[in-house]
């Protein structure tokens, strides 16, 4: 392990800038219509759990990450194949995102550039600073989260004050409980937050150690309110049905600003959101995957695996779909029963299982 | 490495640029857009194009003097099966890349709003450069919308930017039309509960001299644009019927658009000599069961001041005024129930009175859902409205006094 470190301010941080990155962007939980918002809240319950859940095995195991973890539980052998499919799983995601953000900057601003340059450009700038480790990459988010969140408050600031949002909108509120649990469950559960899997290769670099668990929940929970705020108010700026067929919900949204002819056309605060985002969505599943291979192949430094890793990224983000809709389609069907669901809660809980057995039997042993 | 990447960063910033750009003097700005029935069927969609030296000129004040005169907007017609055919299409004439960010306004002639405003919208809500935001205008009485968007207006150098203005004024002032923008219109037409409305528009004056320069150097001008009442379209889109004055404006007091209004009321057998601006309205409507059967009350708040009286009434006696505010909720009460009637007759829920039950009573909605269109005409509604007065501006009394 690298002799890195991140303060638990910086992790509370990284941890909304994870969470927020594609979740603000993109429709979620619009399959419970108006009430969307609720479906994201009650998501959020389970997912607190399952935080507990992580920051149980990191209690054990302070030092290792779950690479680490997952050899000490299950052996060498299955632990380190277990511990590929993780990395896989983190490159992946990782590159789902980057299709996420090449796509949607494709369609809403950039309609002549091709794909492969804004993903070229996206990589290159995120392997330069993944290259550099999580010091950098939590400083840097530091940095670019004062200017994130000031964004995503001017923009539901303004919205609120153009009168372009009508609470209305969102009534009935609760009108099918059924619907809205089965929006949040497995999507809203699994994505965004179940992917806070990814910081449990992260927790071992937080010092102090006072308080992981607190802040990774608190910052959960926190970007949880967010998001739930944001799809509200663009349910009620733009209707359920609007927002559940567009492809950048928060841009439409954003484009309805217009404070007294005056103040208008501020969708570049949506384009920051896009970019900021998921450059931090995109950087910590990358570099989760990336101290993972090192640590798995004994490496003293991820950062040979850097190039090999950000070609294999680009050349996967841009073959795993033909199109956007087969992209949202393998994403919203696919990946949170087959991937998410067993990555992000079936093994952990098996771990934490096989944790709980062993501490018991040694101390039985003593 | 380091090296290596210590030349190629900075050439990374250096070199690269916007892919996507277009310089400006390549870009036709488009104002307007117009969309008429061509004679073949198929759409006849006008584009108004900012003629941005004649602009510029303008708004220097004229001091420049020399420099070509003529209009400021130019309008090509293209025909075309949808609007994205016609855009291209446009090329044939436009030398520029038509560029629609900038547009301000969409007219529809009646006969287009007739056939169904459905197969207009969808590109405007796909589109990237984004019209979604945009309102659109039903051209009344036969005029075609081409006629409508070339009328070269006084005191504006833009006609679709003068109609837009005038709508977001009259909103403003009157609220008998409003703006309705085709999000608005998106979301009504994707659920049962409201169907859409538009504002109406009406070219006054003859159409032949409406886009000649010449209409703008009399002081009286010969052609004129002119808002006139709300469409109410179907669940499918199609135009069935206008709201007109009374109707039109308690249209807007039941969907919550009055800013500032003015009611005129009667005063000792005179008609309409007391004048109160009212504003603060707020309308809810509530479907409520009784005697067997649901009856949706529509109640309306707000405030008043009397802006005008010409009639001796002792204004100084707060039970005047207390008759006054009696007298001025009746009066808004009545609009609101031509409102009613009118939708009715028309048998399109542009009242919202559906989306209100589904507020209310999700579960009686989702019996109801199926059938509203054929419930609606029948459904019993009941109007209340509670208007306090203010003030009475700089004076209370009227000069006039009784004789």
């Amino acid at each position: 392990m690298e002799r890195e470190s991140i303060s638990p301010f910086q992790l509370f941080l990284l941890v909304m800038l994870f969470e927020l990155g594609s979740a603000v962007v993109v429709p979620l939980g619009l399959d419970a219509k108006q009430d969307a918002w609720i479906a994201i809240l009650l998501a959020l319950v389970p997912a607190v759990g399952l935080i507990w859940l992580y920051s149980f095995l990191h209690r054990r195991y302070p030092n290792r990450t779950l690479i680490g973890t997952l050899q000490t539980l299950l052996g060498k052998p299955t632990g380190w194949t277990v511990g590929l499919l993780y990395v896989t799983y983190f490159m992946y995601i990782a590159t789902r995102v980057l299709r996420d953000f090449a796509e949607l900057l494709d369609a809403s601003f950039f309609p002549q550039t091709p794909m492969m340059i804004e993903t070229v450009l996206m990589v290159f700038s995120i392997a330069y600073v993944v290259s550099l480790g999580i010091d950098v990459i939590a400083k840097t988010g530091q940095i670019f989260a004062c200017l994130y969140l000031l964004s995503l408050l001017v923009a539901v600031l303004l919205l609120l004050f153009s009168g372009a949002v009508e609470m209305e909108s969102l009534q009935p509120v609760a009108e099918d409980w059924k619907r809205i649990f089965e929006a949040a469950f497995p999507v809203v559960y699994t994505f965004p937050f179940g992917e806070m899997i990814v910081f449990t290769m992260l927790f071992p670099y937080v010092r102090p150690k006072s308080n992981v668990m607190g802040t990774a929940i608190g910052a959960m929970v926190l970007s949880g309110l967010v998001i739930s705020l944001v799809v509200a108010t663009e349910i009620a700026a733009l209707g359920a049905n609007i927002v559940s067929r567009g492809s950048f919900p928060l841009l439409t949204t954003i484009a309805k600003v217009n404070i007294a002819d005056f103040i208008q056309r501020v969708e570049v605060l949506a384009l920051l959101i896009l970019i900021v985002g998921l450059f931090f969505k995109i950087a910590l599943f990358f570099y989760a995957a990336l101290i993972g291979a090192a640590e798995l192949f004994r490496r003293k430094s991820h950062q040979p695996l850097v190039l090999p890793f950000s070609i294999i990224l680009i050349l996967l983000s841009m073959m795993i779909a033909g199109n956007l809709p087969e992209h949202i389609q393998e994403g919203l069907k696919a990946v949170p029963w087959y991937l998410h669901l067993p990555m992000q809660t079936g093994l952990p809980v098996l771990l934490s299982i096989i944790a709980l057995i062993r501490g018991r039997s040694r101390k039985a042993g003593v | 490495m380091k090296r290596l990447l210590s030349v190629f960063l900075p050439l990374c910033l250096l070199t690269t640029g916007c892919w996507d750009y277009r310089e400006l003097d390549n870009r036709a700005v488009v104002m307007g857009m117009g969309i008429d029935k061509a004679e073949d069927g198929r759409y006849r969609i006008s584009f108004q194009i900012a003629n941005p030296n004649r602009v510029a000129q303008q708004a220097g004040g004229q001091s420049g003097g020399g420099g070509p005169a003529g209009s400021p907007v130019t309008t090509y017609a293209v025909t075309g099966s949808n609007i994205t055919e016609a855009i291209r299409k446009a090329t044939e004439n436009v030398p520029r890349q038509i560029f629609l960010a900038h547009q301000r306004l969409e007219v529809i002639s009646e006969a287009v709003a007739r056939e169904g405003i459905g197969p207009l919208l969808d590109v405007m809500e796909r589109d990237p450069q984004g019209s979604i935001h945009i309102p659109v205008l039903v051209v009344r009485g036969g005029t075609t919308a081409e006629a409508v968007l070339s009328t070269l207006p006084p005191l504006e150098e833009i006609p679709a930017t003068k109609i837009y203005d005038q709508l977001k004024t009259h909103e403003e002032m009157s609220g008998e039309t409003y703006a309705v923008d085709v999000t608005e219109v998106l979301r009504a037409l994707t659920q049962k509960g409201r169907q859409p409305v538009l504002p109406g528009v009406r070219l006054i004056g003859d159409p032949a001299v409406a886009e000649n320069m010449e209409t703008m150097e009399h002081a009286l001008p010969l052609a004129k644009v002119k808002l006139d009442g709300m469409a109410m379209f179907n669940r499918d889109g199609k135009l069935v019927g206008w709201m007109n004055g009374a109707a039109a404006r308690g249209l807007a007091f039941i969907n919550n658009k009055i800013q500032n209004t003015v009611v005129h009321l009667d005063c000792k057998g005179r008609k309409k000599e007391v004048s109160v601006e009212i504003q603060r309205v707020k309308t809810s409507i509530r479907p409520r069961w009784n005697h067997g059967k649901w009856t949706f009350h529509i109640h309306l708040t707000g405030e008043g001041n009397v802006h005008e009286v010409n009639c001796p009434l002792n204004l100084e006696d707060p039970r005047i005024l207390d008759r006054l505010e009696t007298q001025l909720s009746r009066e808004v009460s009545r609009e609101v129930r031509e409102a009613v009637r009118a939708a009715q007759g028309a048998g399109t829920d542009v009242l919202g009175l559906g989306e209100a039950l589904h507020r209310e009573r999700p579960d009686l909605w989702k019996r109801w859902e199926k059938d509203w269109h054929r419930r609606f005409p029948k459904v019993k509604v009941q109007v209340s409205s509670t208007f306090v007065l203010r003030r009475t501006g700089m004076r209370f009394n009227p000069h006039q006094k009784e004789q």
